[in-house]
């Protein structure tokens, strides 16, 4: 029993050493390691669903099951030039907007918080040098507002580079743009996002 | 929380999904890339011939032709080439951006990249006269692009100042018999030198004077397909190659 127990322990110990990107590769031809190549996204995908769209916690998981199966029928296209993370993203990029599309509607909230419970909120008040202190759970929710009024493309490219925390190289292959494209991008939705939080009587903090 | 993994897992065993095979996606990468290179190629052919019309346009008679500069350059763009030039080079980009790695370089570079790319190729087709020999084909083949150049041909279309253009449609003797894009007919007295060269078929531009109702004496001939491929004049009709020398500019062949 314990002998099986160490086999196991050591199995997960070896599978965890192997890169997404192997593992992809590996999951052509042997779904084992397909299952285990979801489980280390399966929650990543599910938090990006939720701060990208308007979609309830049922939704968000349908549309990750969708997001997989696309994954596991164009296993063969994945370029080992890419990371598979941001394959992945780019994956479920499309299906959002697609789902975004289908829907007619956009999206309302974001989910404002990261896996270190720092809220986008403070993330972007970085670059604004805003005062931490002033970060009231009713001015969360104004920013929470502002971010839902930001156009898609702003709100999307927000939530990669400060919340899914991505480099530019990353963005640019996530939504398959031209990395100087990305930085504009990213620079313009700062500033569309000041002039709303301005409009929004965030004024006093930026 | 459901087990996300585990329905997926569940879908793709109960629904028979595999992943699709590397040809699949060779087959559709390779497609992209032949579309690329196909557009590629009619952007050349494109570019060629906006340089042929461009170069072949009667400037030396444009005071003749149009009331200034601007109207005559307005008269002899080849629009439909310039149209089917940009629609190309749309579609060159947007292919472009849908192959692997083409979202990573500027939308700039790739038009600049593919209106290079026309420039070379088409530059090498002009000079090859690859470019007069499609264009002539088409107006010779097609009505309908024939009627389109008919604009561009209008300021010949007045006998009564000395322009004239049509087709050759009859020989006879030393007088020939051409049709006018509206319809007229016309006999003209060609030049002695030109006489060898013209055949049934052949579009011609003609200048010099109205001697009657609908005949016409020309003192020079112009070929649409320019010079590159008419056939020499016969020798036996020149003393020796220095008089064909001379003849040449006077003939005005273009």
């Amino acid at each position: 029993m314990n002998q099986s127990q160490d086999s196991i322990n050591s199995n997960m110990q070896d599978i965890n050493k192997i890169s997404d990107e192997n593992l992809a590769k590996l999951s052509i031809t042997n779904q084992d390691y397909f299952y285990h190549l979801l489980k280390r996204y399966e929650k990543k995908m599910l938090r990006y669903i939720m701060r990208t769209t308007d979609v309830s916690f049922q939704g968000a998981e349908d549309i990750t099951q969708n997001i997989f199966i696309k994954v596991y029928e164009n296993l063969n296209d994945f370029d080992s030039d890419l990371k598979f993370s941001s394959w992945i993203y780019r994956i479920a990029h499309n299906e959002i907007i697609s789902q975004f599309r289908k829907r007619q509607s956009r999206a309302q909230t974001v989910s404002m918080e990261d896996d270190k419970g720092k809220s986008l909120v403070e993330i972007i008040n970085d670059t604004y040098n805003l005062h931490e202190d002033y970060l009231s759970k009713e001015m969360a929710e104004k920013v929470r507002d502002v971010i839902a009024l930001l156009p898609m493309k702003y709100k999307e490219v927000l939530i990669l580079r400060y919340l899914e925390e991505r480099d530019y190289s990353e963005i640019s292959d996530i939504l398959c743009k031209p990395i100087g494209t990305v930085a504009a991008l990213i620079n313009r939705a700062k500033k569309h996002f000041k002039n709303i939080a301005e409009q929004n009587q965030l004024s006093s903090l930026l | 929380m459901t087990d996300i993994t585990k329905n997926v897992l569940a879908r793709i065993k109960s629904k028979g999904i595999f992943p699709r095979s590397c040809w699949y996606f060779w087959l559709r990468h390779t497609l992209a890339w032949i579309a690329i290179s196909i557009y590629i190629i009619l952007s050349c052919i494109a570019f060629g011939i906006i340089i042929f019309q461009i170069v072949d346009a009667d400037w030396d008679l444009y005071e003749y032709l149009a009331s200034n500069l601007l109207s005559f350059v307005t008269l002899i763009l080849p629009y439909l080439w310039i149209l089917i030039m940009i629609i190309v080079s749309f579609l060159v980009c947007y292919y472009f951006r849908h192959t692997k790695k083409g979202y990573r370089y500027n939308i700039l570079i790739v038009i600049l990249a593919s209106f290079a790319l026309s420039v070379i190729g088409g530059g090498i087709l002009y000079v090859s006269g690859f470019s007069e020999k499609i264009d002539t084909e088409l107006n010779e083949e097609l009505d309908w692009y024939e009627r389109l150049h008919q604009f561009r041909h209008k300021p010949w279309m007045m006998p009564q100042k000395g322009f004239l253009y049509g087709k050759v449609i009859n020989m006879k003797g030393d007088r020939i018999v051409i049709n006018t894009p509206i319809g007229d007919r016309w006999v003209v007295a060609p030049p002695i030198d030109f006489q060898n060269r013209l055949c049934e078929g052949k579009m011609i531009k003609l200048r010099g004077h109205m001697i009657g109702s609908g005949a016409f004496a020309a003192d020079e001939i112009r070929f649409h397909e320019g010079f590159r491929h008419l056939p020499p004049p016969p020798l036996e009709d020149f003393e020796s190659i220095e008089s064909m020398k001379e003849n040449i500019p006077i003939m005005r062949i273009k």
